[in-house]
């Protein structure tokens, strides 16, 4: 056997070895920030809709007669709730907060910060329907590029939550859908 | 035999183990689902139905006249991949109304809630009542 032959044959495959090995675990970490990252911004989406929907079911807001105030705002009112009681929406309550999130710029941007949905780039729209489908109140908004809550609803920086209250004595579905631009 | 032969066996080896750890823990995180609420929006459904049927008197009619067709019209047309069931209890804790949504069948883990509610007699007393509502995804 030559001297140089143990250094040329295993010392190189050895490093080849190791730089396959390596760039295995390259990628794979790559893939495991990646998914703990889309995870956490989905969770935070997941749990701000879900507070979001429950503040507005289960709450009059506070002041509980927020919607009679002239002025609606950080300074004005604390938290905005569309119920009278719990499950129980009040539909005074429901044109306003309806009049107010269609409405453009600020006045959006205040109801959002009061849901408590303030982080960067969230937006969200909100339906009222009777349980066979028509709709009968409706923040129209979708996001940019997308056509309807149906192709926008299984993408991971979307959260659409469904849960149901009583407008008019009658059994209702209120949606609320949050994505983030 | 060669020297270098036993090396090369155990680096493929190596290779091949390394290899099949990584497409396997790979496959695994691919499948890892993002959504955390799913059960909990199941038990705020049943919370949802239950108090709003209490309140609007759905489950105090239906004990009243026995009859099923009420909640039966609610359950079919609550969300599409929600399956769900009602049964009413008396205070002794016997069944006295069930009612399923038809063609559902689970997949997954149920949510189980339990209301209980006052139906007012004819000689006017008041009698005890639960509800108790399962949900689950299709």
């Amino acid at each position: 056997m030559r001297k140089a032959q143990l250094f040329s044959e295993d010392i190189i495959f050895a490093i080849v070895l190791v730089l396959f090995t390596f760039s295995l675990w390259l990628i794979l970490r790559d893939r495991v920030l990646s998914m703990i990252s889309a995870g956490e911004t989905r969770r935070q989406l997941d749990e701000a809709t879900s507070d979001a929907l429950s503040q507005l079911l289960e709450t009059s807001g506070n002041p509980a007669n927020w919607n009679q105030l002239s002025t609606i705002d950080e300074t004005t009112v604390a938290s905005i709730g569309i119920a009278s009681s719990r499950n129980t929406l009040d539909s005074d309550k429901i044109d306003k907060f309806i009049n107010i999130s269609n409405s453009e710029g600020s006045n959006y941007t205040t109801i959002k910060r009061l849901l408590g949905l303030d982080r960067a780039g969230y937006k969200f729209n909100f339906t009222i329907s009777s349980l066979d489908g028509v709709t009968l109140y409706d923040v129209s908004r979708l996001p940019s590029g997308e056509l309807g809550n149906a192709s926008y609803a299984s993408l991971n920086t979307t959260a659409f939550i469904e849960r149901f209250a009583l407008l008019n004595n009658s059994l209702v579905k209120v949606t609320l859908g949050v994505w983030i631009e | 035999m060669n020297r270098a032969f036993i090396f090369t066996l155990d680096a493929i080896l190596a290779i091949i183990l390394c290899s099949i750890l990584f497409f396997f823990t790979y496959s695994l995180l691919a499948r890892i689902q993002y959504s955390v609420v799913r059960e909990t929006i199941l038990t705020d459904i049943c919370s949802d139905v239950l108090t709003s049927l209490e309140k609007n008197h759905t489950l105090q009619n239906s004990v009243y006249y026995s009859r099923t067709s009420d909640m039966r019209s609610i359950l079919s047309n609550l969300s599409s991949t929600v399956c769900s069931n009602i049964i009413i209890y008396s205070s002794d804790n016997k069944p006295l109304l069930t009612t399923t949504r038809t063609d559902c069948n689970c997949t997954a883990s149920r949510s189980v809630l339990v209301r209980s509610f006052v139906v007012p007699q004819t000689n006017g007393t008041l009698s005890e009542y639960m509800a108790k509502m399962e949900a689950c995804y299709k």
